[in-house]
């Protein structure tokens, strides 16, 4: 039975962790809660490009699509709808991603892209 | 001790779970399975969202061997829909096994597995198949198919905890009791996935993933 309670409490310290990175997240955001940002920052003078995605269904989705594009110089934050199948990706200042890219990304991440639009 | 031990890295560090398996491109995965018949652990890499390779490790309680083995997932296809997503995989491996109980006395040889899996989910539901044909000259040829159903009571966003309450039926053909049922909850927030249940055989189970 041991193994099992020490199972049990190094998972919940699992969850602590994550939750914690959660909220460094939401701290070191201001503009997160107007924004519902996922990760990282947004640049006001930069594009947001909302990309209607198929496959959207869960956190390890919304978390590839993170991952993907927060490696990109240009991309300065993601936000991940689950429940409309939306992410919007945040840029800076004058940078942007074509489209076939961002098709090219998503779909080797293993999702499809229905449409993209600009603001 | 050595067998306590050995239990232990399995539970702890380890699952075979009802998660994908297959990451995203550049994606580890650690998964660990502890359910009535064994305790594994299955940890990849997915060079793509297509692949992923890595090494899978089992412990199988009834005949106290062990299985040690490189285990490669490939994703057939996959259907993406606003809504839903479904997916069809084919897992396979090769290793060796060893037992030392009984009359198997210290065997140890090759052995390779394969089999099936595939899932639908939506946000609020999610069903899952998988099956897995084992075979080894001395020790292990066996065949396991089990079933997956489960419902989310609340729809949580990106970030939050996620619970689902799902149903898990497991067939073993050559077991006495060929088929296992474990009721059991999901918990799921950002990287991390634990399940628990309790099944048909008074057997806690125990599964846990971390995709980093």
């Amino acid at each position: 039975m041991k193994f099992i309670f020490i199972f049990i409490a190094l998972t919940s310290l699992n969850f602590v962790y994550a939750d914690k990175n959660t909220h460094s997240h939401k701290d070191h955001e201001h503009s997160e809660r107007a924004e519902r940002l996922s990760v990282g920052s947004i640049d006001p003078d930069g594009l947001r490009i909302n990309v209607d995605v198929f496959g959207l269904v869960c956190d390890f989705c919304a978390q590839a699509i993170e991952k993907i594009f927060m490696k990109r110089n240009e991309v300065t934050g993601i936000e991940v709808d689950l429940a409309n199948g939306f992410i919007t990706i945040f840029t800076k200042r004058g940078e942007d991603i074509e489209d076939n890219l961002i098709k090219s990304l998503i779909t080797d991440a293993g999702y499809n892209v229905n449409r993209i639009s600009r603001k | 001790m050595y067998k306590l031990l050995t239990v232990f890295i399995v539970c702890v560090l380890s699952s075979d779970v009802f998660s994908r398996p297959v990451s995203y491109p550049d994606g580890w995965t650690f998964m660990s399975m502890n359910d009535g018949f064994k305790n594994s652990i299955h940890i990849h890499y997915s060079p793509s969202a297509k692949y992923s390779v890595g090494y899978k490790g089992e412990y199988w309680r009834e005949d106290k061997s062990q299985t040690h083995a490189v285990q490669l997932n490939n994703l057939l296809k996959r259907w993406n829909k606003k809504h839903s997503q479904a997916n069809l995989y084919l897992k396979s491996g090769l290793g060796f096994v060893y037992s030392g109980y009984q009359s198997f006395n210290s065997d140890i040889g090759p052995v390779v597995f394969a089999g099936i899996a595939t899932d639908w989910e939506t946000r609020k539901y999610f069903v899952s198949y998988e099956n897995r044909f084992m075979k080894s000259k001395k020790i292990k040829n066996n065949f396991r198919q089990k079933g997956r159903v489960g419902i989310a009571p609340y729809i949580a966003n990106f970030g939050e905890l996620h619970t689902w309450l799902m149903l898990e039926i497991d067939h073993a053909p050559k077991e006495v009791n060929e088929f296992t049922v474990t009721p059991l909850i999901r918990l799921f927030k950002g990287p991390s996935l634990f399940e628990t249940g309790y099944n048909s055989k008074g057997i806690f189970l125990f599964n846990f993933v971390y995709r980093f």
